[in-house]
């Protein structure tokens, strides 16, 4: 369960747009997870099963209004990390829209687009992990990559059929 | 000419989800078409940069505290799980009788297996240090005594984590540093994770040590 808990934090900051609500929605989730750890089958995926309880008790916050909304901060991140010049700078624009964009997502597309792009998990796990057939996944998981698209480049200028 | 290729087979094949048939038929029509491997090049960024986007602000230490709420839960279940061996299991008490034997082979798993856990866990810090160690020092390599293109393997017998690492263009930096685009392959056993693939840059400070700058990109 330690081993989890960096994708854990990942994809819970991908649900929340937020460290501190992730941090505290990994938190709720791992209790959950040690409470009901009997009703985890062995020899099933650990990760599939908590990305799932993450993931529901995201939802119940979201019903019971208790997430303050999407509010999207990025990590204290050292930004001496980064090579000085025009194309790192770039590259930290580009992300902070990439993450801005994926905040702004349906919660069911956002789900599908962080657990198969950021956790590498496969279209059959996803409908595994939010319950949902797999025609869904790849239909929102489609929406999704679209919606990203035409944030990052524009609206699409037609087809590209010539 | 082949046949259509739509996009969500287009994505699919991105996310590696295609049938190695079907693959091969989508990567005949890229040949083809400049669109269509236009549009996959896209796709690929766009994981690429989503990866990027949600891993970066994630790469410093997992704070302390959600470690301390795993150790002190499954702390928590065996100080119960030892009182009372029938612990969380009211359904079962039921049943006493018939079951009594199966029950209590449960509940000693339990402790078995947090005990498993614990040992396990220490385990597998060490093997996820040596790991780094051995990946620092295949990054240092590669960058300071191979050409761009020429991989090298690393490999730590202990955990099974291998992967290579292949520098891929030298420029320098506009502070005058000589830096390194490098590919990073990393198949982690120890992070129950299957392998990466990474894109990153490091620079050579002044007393000639790699320092990775930037992780541009990350593939799965």
């Amino acid at each position: 369960m330690l081993a989890l808990l960096p994708r854990l934090r990942r994809f819970a900051y991908g649900l929340t747009g937020s460290i501190d609500e992730g941090d505290d929605l990994v938190q709720i989730t791992c209790e959950r997870a040690i409470r009901n750890i009997d009703t985890w089958q062995v020899g099933t995926r650990l990760d599939s099963w908590m990305y799932r309880i993450a993931r529901n008790q995201f939802l119940n916050q979201v019903r019971a209004g208790k997430t303050r909304g999407l509010r999207l901060e990025v990590a204290d991140i050292d930004r001496h990390n980064y090579v000085d010049g025009a194309r790192a700078m770039e590259a930290q624009l580009t992300l902070d829209a990439v993450r801005d964009l994926t905040a702004r997502l349906p919660e069911e597309q956002r789900s599908i687009l962080l657990l198969v792009c950021v956790e590498g998990l496969s279209y059959k796990e996803v409908s595994a992990v939010l319950d949902i057939p797999m025609g869904t996944v790849t239909s929102r998981l489609a929406r999704a990559r679209a919606a990203l698209k035409e944030g990052l480049d524009g609206p699409a200028e037609g087809s590209s059929n010539e | 000419m082949t046949r259509e290729i739509d996009d969500e087979t287009l994505m699919a094949y991105v996310d590696g989800e295609l049938d190695e048939a079907t693959a091969r038929d989508v990567e005949a029509a890229m040949a083809a078409s400049p669109d269509l491997a236009g549009t996959v090049r896209s796709l690929r960024e766009g994981a690429m940069s989503l990866h990027a986007a949600f891993a970066e602000p994630m790469r410093g230490q997992v704070p302390g505290c959600l470690i301390e709420t795993i150790d002190a839960g499954f702390a928590a279940r065996k100080r119960s799980a030892s009182r009372n061996p029938w612990y969380g299991r009211p359904a079962y008490a039921a049943m006493a009788a018939s079951v009594a034997v199966l029950i209590l082979g449960l509940g000693g798993t339990y402790v078995f297996v947090d005990r498993q856990v614990e040992q396990r866990l220490a385990n597998l810090e060490a093997a996820r240090a040596a790991d780094r160690d051995i990946i620092q020092a295949t990054i240092a390599t590669a960058l300071e005594k191979h050409l761009s293109g020429v991989p090298v393997a690393w490999r730590n017998p202990n955990s099974g984590s291998s992967g290579r690492v292949e520098a891929i263009r030298t420029f320098r930096s506009s502070a005058g540093q000589w830096c390194r685009e490098y590919i990073l392959e990393t198949a982690l056993r120890t992070q129950g994770d299957p392998s990466e693939t990474r894109r990153a840059i490091a620079c050579r400070d002044a007393e000639g040590r790699w320092r990775t700058r930037l992780v541009l990109t990350s593939e799965s």
